[in-house]
């Protein structure tokens, strides 16, 4: 009981420190985004480029296939229902609200969580391991604004991006569902979904999206940081980035959904 | 490292404004003898183990200083606190007369340019070939010309006998390569301090020659202080100004390589002679074997 205890308290020191990690990171990667150019330390432009590619261009398939299939999936559930009322067509209303507000960020999220921030926890860990971050150190660089500021610029505008394109390949899953399965016009779908949709859904979703790339972003570095011992830690790690990051996203975007509908 | 645009050639060397490059903030005021690092009573804690008991000594200009010592009696430790990569329980260190205990980070930047480390592993960056893990000091802290800086980095190579390699990666090398690797980049920026964390393990006898040649020539010619940790008692006598024994803790003997051959001290003939048999313990534990054993 006591040992059960204890273990509850460790973990719950834990998660303290990690959190205070996370927003210790925050702050020190916005020093050096924001101030430190000011200060002669440059910002590493071209490695923000080659960071966005890697985060960003190379994870263009995976976000296409996972909003292609739910937005299949919801398409057909969602005409099937509304076909009982006569009014199939707000399927495309449902869709476009859906994607650009909810479920592309959402699904964009959580696939960046296991494709960014499971390899920066463990690219972060290794170089821990292997004594990099020292090194880096003792040749006066800050790994904060040598390795985290370039990933973290390129998460917090890549995940937006990818969200967009996540949207509208969700739509268009639905579209194909709409038109070719049950074979109904392609006009009646687009023009609801105009109808049914506000600019603020997408600024909604685009800021959802960002808010949710720093979240795999700062946890995947901050776990990678917290390695300790060899491989084993880092596979730790990498799991860890995976699992707080979905489970932060899903709950910051409950809360934002709520916060942010009426 | 496409961001780093070479600037005009006729800025090839250090800028004195911007980043200071090697040698723009260099005291000139350090001669040959002169004390450039200060080690006073540092202790250091892991946990409740208290790994070093209040070490002190001094470290002059131009001077190579051995540090031996058994495995684990805490030899890495107190590089990555003269490093500043970490931070002393208690006690002072200072690097060209300045206390790094308690520096801020961008105070410290001026001091690290100054000096070079090689870590017990390499610590190379395995994202980059080992002629970008040369360079890196160089592209980040001077404003030398793209070229200057790629025969810089040929030079290193070369005295560490590795000018065909420079193209591959960190995972391509053998262990004793690495090393060497990380010893060409320790020395990229030219400085006046360097910390080798057992340069020779994993090196060949004439590797091990050459290594042993190139820190005494750093030291003769440039004037580099060098703190070296290692086991390779051969080495350590060949190059050695001073030798520092640690144990258990603390500094056990200290002197130069004549005074510590000479010495009569159980444990320091142990060491130096490699014998298993005498006062060293096998382990670094308080507890009574049996009583481990045993007492669950
Ligand atoms: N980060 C750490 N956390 C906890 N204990 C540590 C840490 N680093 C080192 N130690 C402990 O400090 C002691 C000294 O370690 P150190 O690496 O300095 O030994 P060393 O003299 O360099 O040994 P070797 O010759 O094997 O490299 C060891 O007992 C080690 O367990
Ligand atoms: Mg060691």
């Amino acid at each position: 009981m006591t040992a059960a205890l204890a273990s509850l308290g460790r973990s719950g020191l834990e998660i303290i420190g990690f959190i205070v990690g996370c927003v210790r990171l925050l702050g020190e990667a916005a020093y050096w985004l924001l101030v430190g150019p000011f200060k002669g330390y440059k910002l590493r432009v071209g490695e923000i480029l080659r960071q966005s590619v890697r985060i960003g261009v190379n994870a263009v398939p995976i976000v296409f296939l996972v909003n292609f299939f739910v937005g299949v999936t919801l398409a057909v559930t969602v005409a099937d229902i509304l076909n009982i009322f006569g009014a199939p067509e707000f399927t495309g209303a449902v869709m476009g609200v859906g994607f650009w507000r909810e479920l592309a960020p959402l699904l964009t999220g959580i696939v960046m969580a296991g494709f960014a921030g499971a390899s920066l926890a463990a690219e972060l860990g290794t170089m821990k391991v292997n004594e990099e971050l020292m090194a880096l150190e003792a040749m006066a660089l800050n790994p904060v604004r040598y390795l985290c500021v370039p990933r973290l610029v390129a998460i917090l505008v890549m995940v937006p991006v990818l969200t967009l394109l996540g949207s509208a390949f969700g739509i268009f899953g639905g579209y194909i569902v709409f038109t070719a399965l049950l074979d109904f016009s392609p006009k009646a779908y687009y023009d609801k979904m105009v109808e049914a949709m506000a600019y603020k859904d997408i600024w909604v979703g685009c800021m959802k999206a960002g808010i949710f790339g720093t979240i795999v972003g700062l946890v995947g570095l901050v776990q990678g940081f917290s390695v300790r011992g060899g491989a084993e830690g880092v596979g730790r790690a990498t799991t860890n980035a995976v699992v707080y990051s979905i489970i932060l996203i899903i709950g910051t975007d409950c809360a934002l959904t709520i916060a942010l509908y009426f | 490292m496409s961001e780093q645009q070479p600037p005009p050639a006729s800025t090839a060397s250090p800028s004195p404004g911007s980043e200071p490059g090697p040698g723009a903030d260099r005291d000139a005021a350090f001669q040959k003898g002169d004390v450039i690092i200060r080690v006073r009573n540092i202790k250091k804690s892991y946990g409740d183990r208290e790994i070093l008991h209040g070490i002190s000594f001094d470290v002059r200009k131009g001077e190579t200083v051995i540090i031996m010592g058994g495995s684990g009696h805490g030899k890495s430790t107190m590089l990555r606190l003269m490093i500043g990569a970490e931070l002393p329980d208690s006690g002072t260190i200072e690097l060209f007369g300045k206390e790094i205990t308690g520096l801020a980070e961008q105070e410290m930047y001026p001091l690290k340019k100054r000096f070079g480390v090689l870590f017990q592993h390499g610590a190379l960056f395995a994202s980059m070939t080992v002629g970008e893990n040369i360079a890196l000091p160089l592209r980040e802290h001077t404003d030398l010309d793209e070229k200057i800086i790629s025969i810089i980095v040929k030079l290193k190579l070369e005295l560490v006998g590795l000018r065909d390699f420079e193209d591959l990666v960190p995972s391509q090398l053998s262990g004793g390569m690495r090393k060497r690797v990380g010893l060409a980049r320790s020395i990229a920026l030219d400085p006046e301090i360097i910390f080798y964390d057992e340069p020779g393990a994993g090196l060949d006898p004439v590797m091990l020659a050459v290594i042993d040649e190139l820190i005494t020539g750093l030291s003769d010619k440039l004037g580099v202080a060098s703190i070296v940790v290692t086991h390779e008692m051969q080495s350590a006598f060949r190059i050695a100004d001073r030798m520092l024994l640690m144990h258990g803790g603390n500094i056990l003997a200290e002197g130069t390589p004549e005074e510590i051959r000479a010495s009569d001290d159980p444990v320091l003939q142990q060491f130096i002679n490699g014998k298993a048999e005498g006062p060293i313990p096998l382990r670094l534990s308080s507890r009574d074997f049996a009583e481990d054993l045993l007492g669950g």
